[in-house]
């Protein structure tokens, strides 16, 4: 009996200690969501596919390109810190502050985020139970978003980082990231080909197509329309100039050109609503995400310029027929970029909304595709009509080579999509080299003209990916 | 019923009182030098008669027939238990208590004879604590222990130091030790609110047989904290007060330009250079009015006159702007305790105020604390209860430790001599550039203030049960409570120059608060079997768990009527940009335990000791939770061999052996970093989530195996005492943040693939060199020397961070630059190293090496004078820390002349490169300033750490003061470096403007009533 005794007292108090082991150790993060517990609502999902969205920093781009192409001089005197010096200068390396983590042009970093967080969502979301027909038509639109947010990331990067400068099928693109990485320790991929890279952009956005609806009209996220815009624009990199023409039809017809009267609104007024301007998709920017604005990259909050609007650039305007040179820039009291914001100017604080897509991009688009396909009435009528939509009182004399036509259109470009991250790309593409005004050089005759020969033509893969990840190779030169 | 039972006990009292045979024994208790001791309690084993030795060492007292034993004590006394057996008298030589502290070594778990102890462990005694005027006990400790390595980051009162036991074992995790305080363990790195005063010693653990047995929480070391206790006898109450001040210490290796060599410098160096533009507007006066300008020699003769005259008259003006922001800082404390007891129930208990200003203007800290100790004891329970609550405020000085032009200490030597701090009385000569009057209007127009409360508890109690079994139980919580608020004064230049925030002023409240409990509970087991063998054992089951949460609220739009108070702010909308900021956090861990300790001792010769501990931890994924460890040691104890008896050279000798391994619960940089988890995010203020941690499932503790091989020795009738110790410390497992590719959405995953190993040797030497009379003068010397390497970062081999390198091969902490050679007496320009050492006026990031040392010091030490002759006494503290080499980012700033003009220069500078041929240190005017190694200097030091003098005044008998003391002080006296910024100790690798450790000098009187 005694022993019996004994035994239930030794097993009282092991069953003490182990349940008060279990009550100290098995503990649940509380500032933290476990992922296997992040995403089993729909109301989670909603979450989920924001933080998708707040994850595209697109000033990123737009730095890089203005930086290293010709739209932008850089700032001088005291005021100005060496913002961008290394970029402009083409004197960066694999590990100049451009590429890092975190740094204004990390693009390669943010991206992969936001197409990480996409496949989250794709996978994670998966198991999400839709039980009214509502929660499968919204389930299926944020798939959809999802799709295209991550293939239109994976064409910036392909634009970006390709080893080569002009599209080509069988070189070296990308990293191609359609799940998500489960042991990134020990994740190492080397990069696929800029074929198989635009074959699952071209995929992913047919998909998003039929997914996303078209009653869907929140331009702050991808649209219906947006996912055509993004197929204009895979098709324009891999030179398929039939597919240019084809969805910039479709497109035109259901977001037209904004014209002249309309145009000023959209760079003065903040928040844009709706599908009711030329403007297809914009990244949302509101007060709680002031590091995501434009303007402070080239002016900071006491009014410091780091960079300057090219004179290059501002000489290519009529500046008193263009409603764009007025709406671009500011020339007192001194030459600034104001396309979102400037100062001295009360209550500026920078916060515009960052616009991705506009349907003067495609209208441009198509009338290159059209030169390419020697159609040269149709292209030289679209260039007529974008201009028409931005010069007061514009006569159009028509051309009609199609080299001719072709320079007009990319230097249209240079002029209409200036500050939004498509210069270097256009340039790129078209294996054109760099070359700036020796007014907005500084003196440093270097600076000057940049060949395509030269290896800071194409930008070097963040030597933090090469570092941690050796298999993704690094291109020419660095 | 009560009545009948009451009667029945009697009667058999009686029956029992009647068969007994009562007997008489007689004594005589003397010391050890055949003195009569007065007072000893003599008291037999029946427990039935007691008495008390006479004032001839005299005593008489009856026992029983039961009565096997009687037993001697006395508060001042070794307490001896003798067997009764037939004897009718019974004479005893007691030998004194006083040399208790040395002998034994308190873990925490147990407290163990010295002879009989395997591991490594130094005691600081309460002597060496007390009145120091410093308020985080651990900067105390400095030069007291071998092997402890303490560097104070900061001279702001109450801030705690950068504490190392026998190096750094960990690479991005906690490398500081775990701190016991009477059993439980307390928040390590916020020691501000307790009063040092209250510690009887301090013990600090350093191997396996010691802090081992502290298993996951013990691979840093263990501080073990024993606060005061009462004793038997008279209660005795003391107050102790102190009053000085503090001073910033001399800069004697820092000369920089006054008014007239920075004007010289302008008209000489930087105008001609063209660094300060052209024209006569420049705002330099230098150059402006120099004759050197060609817009001087292109003015007017009336003009140049004038221009003369203005240079002349800034001539004039030497502000000497470290005056304005340094200050003697005054200081005060007082302190009233009470002590005493019972042999049943002891008490302790203290009151203290402690008032130290900051030497930087604003700077300061006002303490209370109250501690208050039980004990008591009946016949097989002993019961501890330590309290202690303490409360302190601290005002804190603008942007400490960063180089920003807010921190007063850096704008009092970046500032330009001929710039003056008001520009019309009482008016401060605020704006843009100006860089002291801005620094100064900031430190009074801001606050930065926290409170913060301690309070701790731990009730230790014991009950024996059977034959040297006793249960044990140990419950503790320490809570701490940390306030702070913040105020920007929205009329000032610091509150209108809040841009983003409506540029009006911001208040601030935010709170810290942080819990911890223990509980150790089990058996005891302690028993001696045939004289010979002794065992000693526990087992214990031990729960640990740390809570904290912090949250902070920042509103703006400060109305000017209500400064300070959370009332004034204005909710803020997106159009007056005062939207407040808001934000927490939670946390919570836990540890549990099982754990056995045991050791043997044969015929006080040999000792064997063994620990074996599982604890499981909220912080490792479940696969890894069992961390299983055990420490095993021996000792053997020589003196006491029969061939030693023979010899008259040595009183002590024992070596002494351990290994082990423990493991390092603060490795970890968060409490679920092996969890994959989302966190909060937003798109465009739309809430959304995000992934915030890669997870890792391969997570695990760090561990280490510690190995100690140690002799201590004493000599010359104990007159020399030596303790030495080498030992090995292999860490592995620890936590690198590996790169991993950037597709995983991720930059870093934290993985266990860092190895380091710290070798090292410890010592410490004491000598009574006088030892007659009244006088005993002895000196002491320790330190530890430390060769620190990290031998693996897996399939890394080297981190960069910044001006520092983690890199296989070499010790952590190393810095990691371009070499610098000099100035090429041709071209003027900065000669530097490439990569492979070679010179080259090329500057180029790419050519870092890791070649010019590590902030973490090969050798540690400290060295004391004791002089006590009558009622005088003297202590003398010498610490130093040899072999440390920190980056001084200040130099920069002093040397930079293609920027940076507008502040004050090295006087040096004066001698810079102007012509072929020119030999200097100092290139050419207007070429880059280059982090180099020219920037890492020597921080070795050796300073004069404490100084103390006293006379002890007794008064005779039946006076209301028994004794008192009167006695002074000076804390950090001179220090001896080559290095050339504030304060050659700090806690880290880089100089930045640190507040520097101040130079006090206090007088203080201790009366004991």
């Amino acid at each position: 009996m005694k022993v019996f005794n004994k035994i239930i007292w030794v097993f009282i108090f092991t069953a003490t200690l182990m349940s008060c082991e279990k009550k100290l150790t098995d503990l649940q993060p509380i500032d933290q969501i476990p992922a296997d517990k992040a995403i089993q609502t729909m109301a989670d999902l909603t979450t989920a596919v924001n933080g998708v969205y707040g994850t595209w920093s697109a000033r990123r781009s737009i730095y890089i390109s203005a930086g290293i192409a010709d739209e932008i001089r850089l700032g001088v005197g005291t005021e100005y810190r060496n913002v961008g010096n290394a970029l402009y200068n083409w004197q960066f390396v694999s590990d100049s502050q451009d590429w890092r983590d975190g740094e204004t042009g990390g693009v390669w970093t943010n991206l992969y985020a936001v197409i990480d967080r996409a496949n989250r969502v794709l996978e994670l979301g998966a198991k999400v139970p839709t039980p009214s027909a509502t929660d499968v038509s919204l389930k299926n639109q944020f798939f959809g978003e999802m799709l295209a947010l991550r293939a239109m990331a994976h064409l910036e990067l392909l634009r970006c980082f390709s080893i080569t400068a002009e599209y080509n099928p069988t070189a070296l693109g990308v990293v191609l990231q359609t799940t998500y990485v489960k042991t990134p320790a020990t994740y190492r991929p080397a990069r696929n080909t800029q074929k198989a890279i635009a074959d699952q952009i071209t995929a992913d956005l047919l998909s998003a197509k039929s997914l996303i609806p078209a009653t869907f009209n929140d331009i702050g996220r991808v649209t219906r329309n947006a996912v055509i815009g993004g197929q204009v624009r895979i098709a324009l990199h891999t030179k398929d100039w039939q597919g240019v023409v084809d969805r910039t039809n479709e497109i035109v017809a259901l977001q037209p050109l904004t014209n002249i009267a309309g145009y000023p609104a959209i760079w003065t007024t903040r928040t844009l609503a709706g599908q009711t301007t030329e403007v297809i998709w914009k990244l949302n920017v509101t007060a709680s995400n002031t590091g995501a604005t434009v303007g402070s990259l080239w002016q900071d909050a006491n009014a410091a310029q780091q960079a300057a609007p090219a004179a290059k650039l501002m000489n290519t305007f009529n500046q008193v027929t263009d409603v764009r040179f007025s709406t671009f820039f500011k020339t007192s009291p001194r030459n600034l970029i104001a396309k979102y914001g400037f100062l001295p100017q009360a209550g500026e604080t920078f916060i515009y909304d960052i616009k991705m897509m506009r349907t003067a991009e495609f209208v441009l688009a198509r009338a290159e595709a059209y030169a390419e396909l020697n159609n040269l009435p149709a292209s030289d009528a679209d260039l007529n009509l974008l201009r028409t939509n931005r010069i007061t009182g514009y006569v159009h004399t028509p051309i009609t080579s199609k080299t001719a036509l072709i320079d007009a259109i990319l230097l249209e470009r240079y002029k209409e999509l200036c500050y939004e991250g498509q210069r270097y790309f256009d340039l790129r593409r078209r294996s054109l080299p760099i070359t700036r005004d020796v007014s907005d050089i500084g003196g440093i005759a270097s600076s000057q003209t940049l060949p395509i020969s030269d290896y800071h033509y194409i930008l070097p893969i963040p030597f933090q990916e090469l570092q941690a990840n050796p298999n993704v190779g690094q291109n020419v030169g660095y | 019923m009560r009545k009948l039972i009451l009667t029945m006990l009697v009667a058999l009292g009686f029956v029992l009182g009647a068969t007994a045979q009562d007997r008489t024994i007689t004594g005589r208790i003397v010391d050890e030098k055949g003195a009569p001791v007065q007072g000893v309690s003599v008291i037999s084993s029946d427990n039935k008669n007691g008495t008390q030795t006479d004032a001839n060492g005299n005593y008489r007292v009856v026992v029983s027939a039961k009565a096997k034993t009687l037993s001697f004590s006395s508060v001042n006394f070794e307490t001896i238990t003798r067997s009764i057996g037939s004897q009718a008298v019974i004479n005893i030589t007691i030998s004194a208590r006083n040399n208790k502290l040395e002998e034994v070594v308190v873990t925490g778990y147990t407290i163990k004879k010295k002879t009989e102890f395997t591991g490594a462990a130094s005691k600081v005694s309460s002597k060496q604590i007390e009145q120091v005027p410093i308020a985080s006990f651990e900067q105390i400790l400095q030069g007291r222990a071998p092997g402890l390595y303490i560097a104070s980051g900061s001279g702001q009162p109450g801030t705690a130091a950068r504490v190392n036991i026998r190096g750094v074992g960990s690479i991005s995790g906690g490398a500081g030790p775990l701190y016991i305080l009477d059993g439980a363990p307390i928040e390590a790195g916020v020691f501000r609110s307790l009063n040092p005063n209250d510690f009887e010693s301090v013990d600090v653990l350093k191997d396996a047989a010691s802090a081992g047995q502290y298993g996951s929480r013990g691979a840093n070391g263990v501080i073990i904290l024993t606060s005061k206790k009462g004793k038997v006898g008279k209660t005795l109450l003391q107050y102790r007060g102190q009053i000085g001040y503090s001073q910033a210490p001399t800069l004697k290796n820092l000369q920089l330009m006054n008014t007239e060599q920075r004007l010289r410098y302008e008209g000489e160096f930087l105008g001609p250079a063209g660094v300060i533009g052209t024209g006569n507007a420049t705002g330099y006066p230098g150059w402006d009015y120099s004759p050197n300008n060609p817009a001087f020699q292109a003015a007017t003769p009336a003009q140049q006159a004038n221009f003369t005259r203005l240079l002349d008259s800034t001539k004039q003006i030497n502000t000497n702007w470290p005056d304005i922001f340094f200050r003697k800082g005054t200081f005060k404390q007082h302190e009233l305790n009470a002590s005493g007891g019972t042999e049943k129930l002891t008490f302790f208990t203290s009151l203290s105020a402690y008032q130290q200003e900051g030497i930087v203007i604003r700077s300061n800290l006002d303490r209370y604390t109250f501690r208050g100790n039980l004990d008591f004891k009946t016949d097989r329970l002993t019961a501890s209860i330590r309290t202690n609550a303490g409360y302190s405020i601290s005002k804190g000085i603008e942007s400490e430790s960063a180089v920003a032009l807010a921190n007063p200490i850096a704008a009092a030597y970046l500032e330009l001599p001929y710039r003056q701090l008001y520009k019309a009385p009482n008016v401060i000569d605020t704006g843009a550039g100006k860089t002291a009057a801005n620094a100064f209007d900031r430190s009074n127009t801001t606050t930065a203030t926290s409170g913060q409360f301690k309070g701790g508890l731990a009730v230790t109690l014991q009950y024996d049960i059977w034959k040297g079994i006793s249960f044990k139980t140990t419950n503790g919580v320490d809570y701490r409570n940390n306030n702070a608020s913040r105020f920007i004064d929205p009329l000032q230049f610091a509150g209108y120059n809040l841009a983003a925030n409506g540029r009006a002023g911001l208040y601030n409240e935010s709170f810290v608060e942080n819990v911890q409990f223990i509980s150790t509970t089990g058996l005891v087991f302690k028993r001696t079997f045939n004289q010979k063998h002794q065992v000693n054992a526990l087992a214990m089951s031990e729960s640990i768990r740390n809570k904290a949460r912090t949250f902070s609220a920042t509103g703006y739009g400060i109305n000017t009527n209500l400064p300070n108070t959370p009332a004034a702010i204005t909710p803020g909308n997106a159009t007056n940009n005062f939207i407040p900021a808001v934000g927490g956090s939670k946390f919570i861990n836990g540890i549990s335990s099982l754990f056995a300790i045991a050791d043997y001792t044969y015929n006080k010769k040999y000792t064997f000791s063994t620990s074996i501990r599982r604890d499981v931890s909220s912080q490792v994924p479940d696969a890894n939770k069992d961390i299983v460890m055990s420490t095993f040691g021996a000792s053997w104890n020589i003196i006491e061999e029969g061939f030693m008896k023979k010899q008259n050279i040595l009183q002590e000798a024992r070596v002494r052996a351990s290994y082990g391994e423990s493991a390092n619960i603060d490795g970890f940089t968060s409490e679920f970093g092996f969890i994959p988890g989302y966190g909060v995010g937003s798109y465009a203020g739309v809430s959304g989530i995000v992934p915030t941690s890669p997870g890792n499932p391969d997570y695990r503790i760090e561990s280490q195996i510690i190995t100690n091989i140690g002799f201590d020795v004493a000599l010359w009738n104990r007159r020399i005492r030596i303790t030495a110790d080498a030992y090995k410390k292999e860490s592995k497992n620890l936590f690198v943040n590996q790169g991993v590719s950037r597709t995983s959405g991720f930059n870093g995953l934290n993985v266990n693939a860092g190895a380091m190993e710290n070798r090292g040797l410890d010592f410490s030497i004491a000598a009574d060199v006088i030892s007659k009379n009244d006088l005993l003068v002895t000196i002491g010397a320790n330190g530890g020397f430390l060769k620190n390497e990290i031998t693996s970062l897996g399939i890394l081999t080297e981190i960069p961070q910044g001006t520092g390198i983690i890199k296989v091969g070499v010790p952590f902490g190393t810095h990691y630059t371009v070499g610098y050679l000099g100035v090429n007496p041709q071209s003027g320009l900065a000669v530097y190293q490439d990569i492979n050492g070679n010179p080259t006026t090329d500057y180029s990031a790419a050519n870092n090496r890791a070649e010019f040392g590590t902030y973490l010091p090969k050798f540690t030490g400290g060295a004391n004078l004791d002089i006590s002759w009558k009622g005088f006494d003297l202590g003398v503290l010498l610490s130093t820390a040899q072999g440390v080499y920190r980056f001084n980012n200040e130099s920069f700033f002093y040397e930079s002349t293609n920027g940076n003009v507008q502040f004050n220069k090295r006087t040096d500078l004066l001698t810079s490169w102007r012509n072929p041929g020119d030999r200097t240190e100092y290139q050419k005017v207007n070429t880059a300033r280059q982090f180099s190694s020219k920037d890492i200097e020597d921080a070795s030091f050796v300073r004069l750490r404490n100084v103390q003098a006293g006379y002890t005044f007794t008064t005779k008998n039946g006076k209301p003061i028994r004794s008192f003391r009167v006695w002074g002080q000076a804390q950090n006296l001179y220090t001896w470096t080559k290095w050339t910024g504030f304060d050659p100790e700090e806690s880290n690798n880089i100089a930045n403007y640190e507040f520097p450790n101040p130079k006090t000098f206090t007088v203080g009187v201790d009366i004991n009533f």
